[in-house]
């Protein structure tokens, strides 16, 4: 019989999050070994109204023989409300009343956890924390239907770790966790971003328990290595690596004028400042008629667009904007540009799932990131990479460099680098989570 | 279906029958989107529905959108627009940040002071901008359930439910009517 996989992702398709594709490929890899999977998301209406978009093109990614189980998740703070309780001063102004609860509530569940008077335990707020009930009832049913052998839990949102923790417990089987970015740590400066005490009993809690805590670079998984030096052996490393289909076929060395272009979901944390600045700077160096295009949304959410899309220039310095790329259109993208420039905010352990598809292309990479960046780190030793700093000086000639490295690689150097970062290959790169969680199943989660 | 669109201070409860659900829509696009799906659902089911949709297009920037009409099936909705009308309550005035006379940055400060105070009276103002039409109804016709759809519109449900003591109350949030 078939191991079960009983997977919480709170992102998943339609969801277009950064954290889908990750997703996704867990599933699909699970799916491939052999397992059954279930994953438990959050529901569409959520998406569609609170969060404001999502990307419908990405259920066709969805492995076909999984089962998918939405749990409603609202912030709204009408859900669950019984208004005839309400009393006068919260019924009048429920959106004060509810703001004067959310700054007290991690203050009290500080107070709470340090006097150990809080009925279950230190509570932790992530915002998602109602979710976390719901998952584990829709947990336990499916385990009724078809015994779950594992549990695995993706996060952000971490709540989503806390349901893995007590469903498991319930159904008396092993669950891993799988960090696509530190929760106690903060990922731009490493040092411990919560003061909650709370919190971080939830996280060391969650971690003690845990069979194996996945992690997305080297930085962070030696960070929670020197965070739980007792739990260190469970801290293992699995890339975000690059699907095989957002890569072109070989092309001709690229001739002028030349397109640079920028693909993933921008954020304010991005440096385009820098890189725009450094762009105008360099254009009249460059051949006429040379383009930078950005591809992808302008942030996670619908309101973040209109705030994003003032910060760009208009098309008359050849900048363009060309919209979402769906996933099947990722390898047409690259296709279409000679030099792909990376934007990485934050240091060591930030390296970007973008990151990977640039180092797989074969095409120069202009790599901005402040020094020490963990998208920096991948890049050492690609022939055709070049790092800059988040700053105009240091982008713009690195810019002008990779317009001639464009010029001078030949369709061996590509097929050389191709070989070489193969292993980053999603399905390759998936498999210490594969293998980690299957072989704890030899050893026997559940009697 | 059949439908009428009406701003607020123009309800006529006369078209609508015994069986009717109460919808009140609030004032943002989650909101008035909810309100869409839970008045579709309703209508399906051969039930009557008065929205009350303070729902601004212009403010938000994205369509109103309605249960589509025409099919034979179906009870009847009445939406009573009031975005307009609470537009000009003091709620709405503060969050236009009125007529201020300050330097640029004062006028910013201001502004930004104004509209949360505003924002923080808006369940308030709702209310008050619908409170008469919801007495009309109440002296007519009892809901078989009242809907919210936002926390804006808590303050309504709240008042609602004080009206018509014995209707369930609920929100078209995940978990709420839908």
């Amino acid at each position: 019989m078939k191991p079960h996989l009983l997977y919480i992702a709170f992102w998943y398709p339609p969801s277009r999050a950064s954290g889908v594709y990750r997703a996704l490929a867990t599933t699909r890899e699970f799916v491939a070994a052999g397992w059954d999977v279930t994953v438990i998301t959050c529901d569409r209406p959520f998406l569609e109204d609170e969060v404001g978009s999502v990307d419908e093109s990405l259920l066709k990614e969805t492995p076909l023989d999984i089962d998918v189980i939405r749990v409603p998740f609202t912030f709204d703070l009408a859900a669950d409300l019984d208004v005839r309780s309400l009393n006068w001063w919260s019924a009048n102004f429920p959106t004060l009343w509810d703001g004067l609860h959310r700054k007290i509530a991690p203050i009290r569940n500080t107070v709470s956890a340090a006097l150990g008077t809080h009925p279950t335990g230190p509570q932790f707020t992530d915002g998602y924390q109602t979710w976390i009930d719901p998952v584990v009832k829709a947990g336990v049913a499916v385990d009724a239907r078809h015994r779950v052998d594992h549990v695995l839990a993706t996060g952000n949102p971490y709540s989503s770790f806390e349901a893995a923790r007590i469903l498991a417990a319930d159904l008396g089987t092993g669950y891993s966790v799988d960090y696509r970015d530190p929760w106690t740590i903060d990922v731009f400066t490493g040092s411990t971003n919560y003061a909650d005490r709370a919190t971080l009993a939830a996280e060391k809690r969650i971690v003690e328990q845990a069979a194996s805590c996945f992690h997305v670079n080297d930085a962070i998984a030696e960070a929670y290595r020197r965070l739980y030096p007792h739990q260190a052996h469970k801290q293992i490393v699995v890339y975000n690596g690059y699907d095989a289909q957002s890569i072109p076929a070989v092309t001709d060395p690229a001739s002028p004028p030349y397109r640079f272009g920028i693909l993933g979901t921008m954020n304010d944390r991005w440096p385009m400042d820098a890189i725009l600045k450094a762009w105008k700077a360099s254009l009249p160096q460059l051949p006429a008629g040379s383009e930078l295009l950005l591809g992808g949304h302008l942030g996670y959410f619908a309101r973040s667009q209109d705030v994003l899309e003032a910060t760009l220039p208009s098309e008359d310095v050849g900048f363009r904007y060309v919209g979402p790329v769906h996933k099947a259109d990722v390898a047409d993208f690259y296709a279409s540009i000679d030099i792909v420039v990376v934007p990485v905010p934050g240091g060591p352990m930030v390296t970007s799932g973008k990151v990977f598809e640039a180092l797989a292309l074969g095409k120069p990479i202009v790599c901005v990131q402040q020094e020490g960046g963990g998208a920096r780190g991948l890049l050492n030793g690609h022939p055709l990479a070049i790092a800059a700093e988040p700053t105009p000086k240091s982008v713009a000639p690195a810019l002008l460099e990779a317009a001639r490295l464009a010029v001078d690689f030949d369709p061996d150097t590509v097929t050389a680098i191709r070989k070489k970062y193969c292993r980053y290959e999603r399905h390759v790169a998936m498999q210490p989570m594969v293998v980690t969680i299957t072989g704890r199943l030899r050893g026997s989660d559940r009697e | 279906m059949t439908m009428a669109h009406l701003v607020s201070g123009e309800l006529d409860p006369s078209p609508i029958s015994e069986r009717w659900i109460l919808v009140l829509g609030g004032v943002t696009r989650q909101g008035h989107r909810r309100a869409s799906r839970a008045a579709a659902t309703a209508l399906a089911s051969g039930l009557d529905v008065v929205w009350f949709d303070g729902y601004d297009e212009t403010e938000e920037g994205f369509p109103r959108e309605f249960p589509s009409a025409g099919k034979d099936e179906g009870g009847h909705l009445v939406t009573v627009d009031f975005a307009e009308a609470e537009s000009h309550t003091v709620s709405g005035r503060l969050r236009d940040g009125g007529r201020l006379k300050a330097s640029p940055m004062g006028r910013w400060v201001w502004k930004q002071l104004l509209r949360r105070i505003g924002s923080l009276l808006r369940p308030r103002a709702c209310w008050a901008t619908i409170r008469s039409d919801i007495r009309i109804l109440s002296d007519r016709r009892t809901p078989d359930a009242i809907v919210y759809t936002d926390p804006v519109a808590i303050t309504s449900a709240w008042y609602a439910a004080r009206i018509w003591t014995g209707v369930s109350v609920s929100t078209a949030a995940p978990g709420g009517y839908e």
